[in-house]
């Protein structure tokens, strides 16, 4: 879903937070929320975000959060676009599990190799899976550049509803 | 001694062929097939994966357990693995398996060549029997007419993965029905369009039959099966709209025939998972 920009200042504290910075420093802003769920068997989801192109090609790995690697194959889409390649460098998107609360998330508009990546259509990939629970996938197309844009996803079991902004 | 116990096993083997394929036809064909539980790993310690093995027409329910000790395991690496025990019920075999080298594994089970004589008898029956052209010299009742051999070659195939897909136990061995990419096995997703391209001996093969069915007939009333043929490149290209195991058949008639049968057709079966999207 697509939203005026002024109207997502207004509802997305994030915006208000950033400074309108060259192209490609924060080229793209996720903020989503890992929801809270009240269940006996509770166990932090493994979850993935990352870019692809519009024809579902992996670009890069913004976060992906896990355990035992074993059921990192949960992470479905994830793990059959671009985890079981392990390409490029992503130490600094990997993280053990984290609980339910809002996180937020840059892209600076570069591949897995570092390299900026040439403009047109990509998509944002949002997945998440939890042992006893179920799975989310979210997409989100956008145009790279853009400005003043904002999308909203609607939340899922898994993941709560995700804002993504092109300042 | 060892001949005559060679002897018995490959008449007990060509008779339970012969319960498995019944009769000539692809569809009345008792279908076997190779279920594995997990089709793609992800960790990093070498895993167990858990197949089970039979041969039914309710896709995947068990009906007819299958022999394993001509099953073939062929890894990333070009090698060959054994498979230690596994256990046969009456209804289905199962056997565990630990995948301990990255890439793409195959496991194949090959029946031994079967060879049917059908003919009609003097009351104007149609009869078959489990014997090549010579065998059947010998074995044919008097007056009997339309006499025709049948050869089949009869395997039936799955492919593993751990960590990223390989190509190695893809490579084309040369040698009768093959079945060979551009869309690996280890790569098909629900939705998108998958391409497999067939082989008999190592050329493209066309007009190929090929049944494509998903998994869980029994909770369903269509069986939901595509019938298609490969095109003149030997492509097949489907989309899977259905999350989850499928099982496909192939069969060609070859163009040949031998000092033992009249035809020869092979029969290729593939188990592969469709993934979410």
């Amino acid at each position: 879903m697509r939203v005026p920009a002024g109207f997502a200042a207004g509802v997305c504290l994030l915006v208000a937070l950033v400074q309108p910075v060259q192209a490609q420093e924060d080229a793209l802003q996720i903020s989503f929320s890992l929801p809270e769920i009240k269940t006996g068997q509770y166990q932090r989801p493994y979850t993935a975000v990352w870019i692809e192109t519009s024809r579902g090609k992996a670009v890069k790995t913004l976060a992906v959060w896990h355990g035992d690697k074993k059921w990192l194959k949960d992470l479905r889409r994830w793990w059959r676009k671009t985890g079981r390649y392990q390409e490029g460098d992503i130490d600094g998107a990997t993280g053990a599990t984290r609980g339910p609360g809002d996180y937020q998330l840059v892209w600076d508009g570069t591949d897995s190799k570092g390299n900026a990546v040439a403009p047109g259509e990509y998509q944002l990939v949002l997945e998440a899976s939890r042992e006893h629970g179920s799975r989310s996938l979210m997409k989100q197309k956008f145009t790279l550049p853009d400005s003043s844009t904002h999308y909203r996803v609607k939340a899922g079991k898994e993941l709560g509803a995700v804002d993504v902004i092109q300042p | 001694m060892l001949k005559s116990t060679l002897k018995s096993w490959s008449r007990k083997a060509a008779l339970a062929t012969a319960m498995v394929l019944g009769v000539s036809s692809l569809a009345q064909a008792h279908p076997m097939w190779l279920l594995p539980h997990e089709y793609n790993l992800s960790g990093e310690k070498p895993e167990w994966i858990t197949v089970d093995a039979s041969a039914s027409h309710t896709i995947f329910s068990p009906d007819k357990a299958l022999g394993l000790d001509r099953i073939s395991i062929f890894t990333p690496e070009g090698g060959k693995q054994r498979l230690g025990s596994y256990f046969k019920g009456h209804r289905r075999s199962v056997f565990d398996l630990e995948i301990d080298q990255p890439g793409t594994w195959k496991m194949e089970l090959k029946r031994p060549t079967v060879y049917f004589t059908f003919y009609t008898n003097k009351r104007g029956a149609k009869k078959r029997i489990f014997a090549d052209k010579q065998e059947a010299q010998a074995q044919l009742p008097k007056g009997a007419e339309d006499v025709v051999t049948k050869q089949f070659n009869v395997s039936t195939v799955a492919y593993i993965t751990w960590q990223a897909p390989d190509e190695k136990v893809l490579e084309l061995t040369g040698k009768g029905l093959e079945i060979a990419g551009p869309t690996h096995p280890s790569d098909v997703v629900a939705g998108d369009e998958v391409n497999f391209q067939f082989f008999v001996d190592g050329q493209p093969a066309k007009d190929v039959e090929i049944e494509l069915t998903p998994h869980n007939t029994k909770y369903r009333n269509d069986r939901m099966m595509q019938k298609l043929k490969t095109d003149s490149e030997g492509m097949l290209s489907f989309t899977p709209e259905i999350v989850g195991p499928w099982y496909l058949t192939a069969k060609v008639d070859h163009k040949r025939q031998s000092e033992r049968a009249d035809s020869e057709s092979s029969l290729l079966y593939m188990t592969f998972d469709a993934q979410l999207p």
